[in-house]
């Protein structure tokens, strides 16, 4: 029977717990909604201010918004994205849905194999994949001088719209797959068997079965990709510029870099670009709600009894294995040929030209040496602050009595509709504002905090997909045993949350190593990081570091993942 | 531990009432269960009382203390109602020992270390759980799992003990030993406890009394034997145990009595208690086990019916019956042939209005 002194005692540390725990929920509310909106509203500011922020005086005003609208460059550029948008999101979605149908509905052969080199892109993300594309592909690379020199010609051309389209394929068809095969899991099969017992055969079950209820995940794949696309600075500036195409983030990219004049008229544009991307991710979230009509679940999963593709089955190995050749492996030696050769072309057999100049190279520059430096110090300390403040941001929303819980889960994922160059230059004009002294905006910390906001929303998805599938009544009994909400998350959530805050923390890693678009509008020298550092090099024309810089990166990354997979089951995908 | 009064408690939840307005009280000691079927808000009142679930209006108190009053604003958060809560999943903490798990609420309140362990050993001790303390959850059958729950409930002798279903997740047999077990203790340690479960052999076995609940609201409360003999409505009848309704009209009342006909035209029946001036249309209750079945009309009371059906079920033979077009369940230990035989209403059967247009012709017309 409790004493009523020890239950006093009780009542009493419970009423500073819960001080702290409400102390806590709003901490985590205003910070949230600090960085995101910190990210935003400058720009809104910026582009309605006829002078830059960091100088006195000027007055409200629309001009910088009918600069940019009366510039036919930017209706040029606007067109383009469109265009790259749809000849990237049209090849991508009719590939990867080939490819998922293939591998987790057919006999082909080899189809598991096939299914896990289809994921490799997804362990090497950056620039270095898209240099391995050049090396191969562009007019001067490896297959394209031999193709030209065996056929005399070549079909393709990189440094166009459609080049730039079959580069992000590399990007956007494992996206794609991941999405179909996920939604192909989630299918009964006996909806098929149904269709097959009814008398259709395989091609007619594809083509008025499967691919119909596929349907809203192939519409949802498509909007991501022109998010992606509209998005993406570094692939357009690298293979568009030299044929001057122009893109809305290269718009806005090539407009900053030319006159310190156009700081408005970049606002303006990247507050309509911000726009853009969010009115796509509100599609998507209307999409993902209602591809739930389609669910076709019914209890247990049943054995899936594959189409038989019989004499057809070798020839789609074939084309399948083809595109891994000609998309993955490729692109991958052309990189590492780059890295390791002083020059990487049919008409020189790289075995007499092999060197490790490009890595001597770049472990000699101090600016290289310290942007691999940046870049790990700014993945690890980022991925620990962002797991730390990620998870408390969860147990808020998900498993608190605040009031204003609702409202985090959006200011958390909302990032993910933000462009890298977007988010980049909103905390520019914040950190100008906020820390005249330039500190913050020229440390590595003003960068670290730029890549965090970027990608909140893949940390914060992956802790809380298993805080969802947690049971709230564990937590429930911790509080009716007498625990408050702060020992209840310490003692209880957290410890049973460990294995998603692993990989929070990995993909997170992963993701701040990589990144570099937001960095664009706050590096100096002294705060560089890889990724930005090859995209400057590879502007300027050197291909040879940027590779060996490449296979740093990728390296790091591959160690990482690897890690993460044997300790706590990570998937480089979620 | 102390007594429980819930005062006027609604929840809504959107547009939606869960809980429509329900007050009861559970005495010191007292075992109440709560029964109904799944949606009709026991397992929200229950969580409400712990803390759990947020009322809208009403209040909640324990002894002298309000747990919860949607009009002064008060609302003690979970940690401070001490309540022991058994959950329906048992919710048993995976990464902990069964010992860590028993002894979590003790260490919460800064409890000695020796005095501890002592608790923990004897509670493990009671639920006849000694040798497994070093265990984890996932070595543990859900019946150790179920006993695990209930130590951590009540180690820290909590003012109430809230159970949620504690047995559903066992199969048959284990539940009815389950069940002794649970009574036995709760029985022992003399704590007020609140069951919730949708299962009426349970409700019947275990309580003090049964608070039978439908889409939110309180349809009868009782001691088991009160709710299984009069239930004051057909709802009642029907959830506990089985029960024939039977269609009749009201041919003559006198002296207490309520003459019914059964259907419209069958034989007449008479039986005790009134109905108000004025119904005509009701419903005869009468469980098929009180209804005696005959090859002879043994008195003027019998009707003859003609036999549908024969189910054996062991300890008796279920006949479906038919009397002038309406059909019930008669049981018996006898086993008659033939198609026709004879029925004996007992006068005790209860009478409920049926009037069509009534507002609620769930309502008794005697209690």
């Amino acid at each position: 029977m409790s004493l009523p002194n020890d239950a006093g005692r009780a009542a009493a540390r419970d009423r500073r717990w819960l001080s702290a725990a409400s102390l806590t929920w709003w901490a985590t509310l205003a910070v949230s909604a600090l960085l995101l909106l910190g990210a935003v509203l400058p720009i809104g500011y910026a582009a309605l201010r006829s002078v830059p922020l960091y100088e006195s005086g000027g007055s409200f005003t629309l001009e910088n918004y009918t600069a940019f609208l009366s510039d036919p460059a930017f209706w040029t550029a606007l067109r383009n994205t469109s265009l790259l948008a749809v000849l990237t999101a049209v090849p991508s979605i009719l590939i990867g849905t080939a490819l998922a149908v293939l591998v987790t509905r057919t006999n082909m052969p080899g189809r598991s194999l096939i299914g896990v080199l289809l994921l490799a892109p997804l362990l090497f993300p950056g620039l270095g994949a898209t240099l391995g594309w050049v090396s191969m592909y562009a007019p001067s690379g490896y297959i394209s001088t031999w193709f030209a020199n065996t056929f005399g010609g070549v079909p393709w051309n990189l440094y166009s719209i459609p080049g730039m389209a079959l580069v992000s394929l590399e990007r956007t068809v494992p996206m794609v797959y991941l999405l179909a095969r996920a939604r192909l899991s989630t299918l009964d099969s006996s909806i098929e068997d149904a269709a097959r017992s009814a008398g259709a055969g395989p091609m007619r079950i594809l083509r008025t079965i499967t691919l119909p209820m596929m349907r809203p995940s192939l519409l949802l794949a498509g909007v991501l990709i022109s998010m992606m696309v509209f998005e993406s600075l570094g692939l357009p500036l690298l293979l568009g510029t030299s044929s001057g195409i122009e893109t809305v983030s290269t718009y806005i990219y090539n407009n900053w870099t030319s006159s310190a004049d156009n700081q408005g008229l970049v606002s303006a544009t990247a507050s309509t670009l911000l726009l853009i991307v969010t009115l796509m991710m509100l599609l998507r979230s209307r999409l993902e709600g209602d591809s739930k009509r389609f669910i076709t679940s019914s209890g247990k999963p049943k054995a899936r009894r594959p189409l038989q593709l019989g004499v057809l089955g070798p020839l789609a190995s074939a084309l399948c294995l083809a595109w891994v050749m000609l998309a993955i492996v490729m692109p991958t030696f052309g990189l590492l040929m780059t890295a390791f050769t002083q020059i990487f072309s049919p008409l020189i057999s790289p075995w007499e030209v092999l060197t490790t100049h490009n890595f001597s190279t770049v472990f000699e520059s101090p600016a290289f040496v310290r942007s691999i430096r940046n870049s790990i110090i700014v993945a690890v300390v980022g991925a620990i602050v962002s797991t730390v403040a990620l998870t408390v941001a969860a147990l808020v929303a998900h498993r608190s009595e605040f009031r204003f819980r609702t409202a985090l889960p959006p200011l958390l994922l909302f990032p993910r509709a933000m462009p890298g160059i977007v988010v980049g230059m909103g905390l520019f004009w914040a950190f100008v504002v906020v820390d005249p002294s330039g500190w913050v905006r020229t440390s590595i910390w003003g960068i670290m905090i730029a890549f965090i906001v970027r990608n909140t929303a893949v940390g914060y998805a992956a802790i809380e997909s298993t805080l969802l599938s947690i049971s709230s009544e564990l937590d429930g009994a911790a509080r009716t045993c007498g625990a408050g909400w702060l020992r209840t998350g310490w003692t209880i959530v957290i410890p049973l949350l460990r294995p998603a805050l692993g990989a929070c923390f990995i993909l997170m890693f992963v993701a701040l190593l990589n990144d570099y678009d937001p960095a664009i509008f706050l590096m100096t020298s002294g705060n560089e990081v890889i990724g930005l550092t090859m995209l400057r090099q590879w502007l300027a024309g050197f291909a040879g570091p940027v590779a060996a810089l490449g296979v740093v990166q990728m390296l790091i990354t591959a160690l990482v993942l690897g890690a993460g997979r044997l300790f706590f089951g990570v998937k480089a995908h979620v | 531990m102390s007594d429980v009064t819930i005062r006027q408690l609604g929840l809504d939840y959107g547009d939606t009432t869960v809980l429509k307005d329900i007050s009861f009280n559970v005495a010191e000691g007292e075992f109440v269960t709560l029964l109904g079927p799944s949606g009709c808000g026991k397992t929200t009142t229950l969580m409400s009382i712990a803390g759990l679930a947020e009322p809208t209006r009403g209040s909640i108190s324990c002894g002298e203390v309000t747990l919860f009053d949607g009009a002064k604003r008060i609302n003690r958060p979970p940690e401070r109602r001490d309540c022991g809560v058994v959950f329906q999943s048992y919710a048993i903490w995976p990464h902990m020992s069964v010992a860590d798990n028993v002894a979590y609420p003790l260490r919460l309140r800064r409890r000695p270390k020796a005095e501890i362990a002592a608790a923990v050993a004897q509670t493990l001790a009671l639920v006849g759980l000694g040798e497994l303390a070093q265990r984890y959850p996932h070595e543990l059958s859900g019946g150790q799992q179920q006993r695990v729950a209930m130590a951590r409930a009540v180690v820290y002798s909590p003012q109430v003990l809230l159970l949620d279903e504690p047995l559903s997740n066992l199969d048959a047999k284990l539940r009815e030993q389950a069940r002794v077990w649970l009574k036995d203790i709760q029985a022992r340690l003399g704590l007020t406890t609140i069951f919730v479960t949708h299962d009426q052999d349970e409700a019947l076995a275990m309580s003090d009394r049964i608070v039978v609940m439908k889409d939110g609201a309180i349809e009868q409360i009782g001691a088991p034997e009160e709710v299984y003999r009069e239930p004051s409505s057909p709802f009642v009848a029907s959830f506990l145990g089985s029960s024939n309704l039977i269609a009749g009209t009201v041919v003559g009342a006198s002296a207490g009595r309520t003459d019914v006909r059964i259907g419209r035209d069958g034989a007449v029946v008479s039986v005790d208690g009134p109905v108000p001036a004025g119904v005509a249309e009701v419903q005869l209750m009468v469980r098929p086990e009180e209804v005696r079945l005959s090859g002879q009309a043994r008195d003027q009371s019998a009707i003859p019916v003609r036999i549908e059906s024969r189910m054996f079920l062991g300890a008796h033979y279920r006949y479906g019956v038919e009397h002038a077009g309406i059909s019930f369940f008669v049981d018996s230990r006898d086993a008659i042939t033939g198609a026709s035989a004879y029925a004996h209403i007992p006068s005790g059967a209860r009478v409920f209005d049926a009037t069509p247009s009534a507002p609620s012709n769930q309502e008794p017309v005697h209690a």
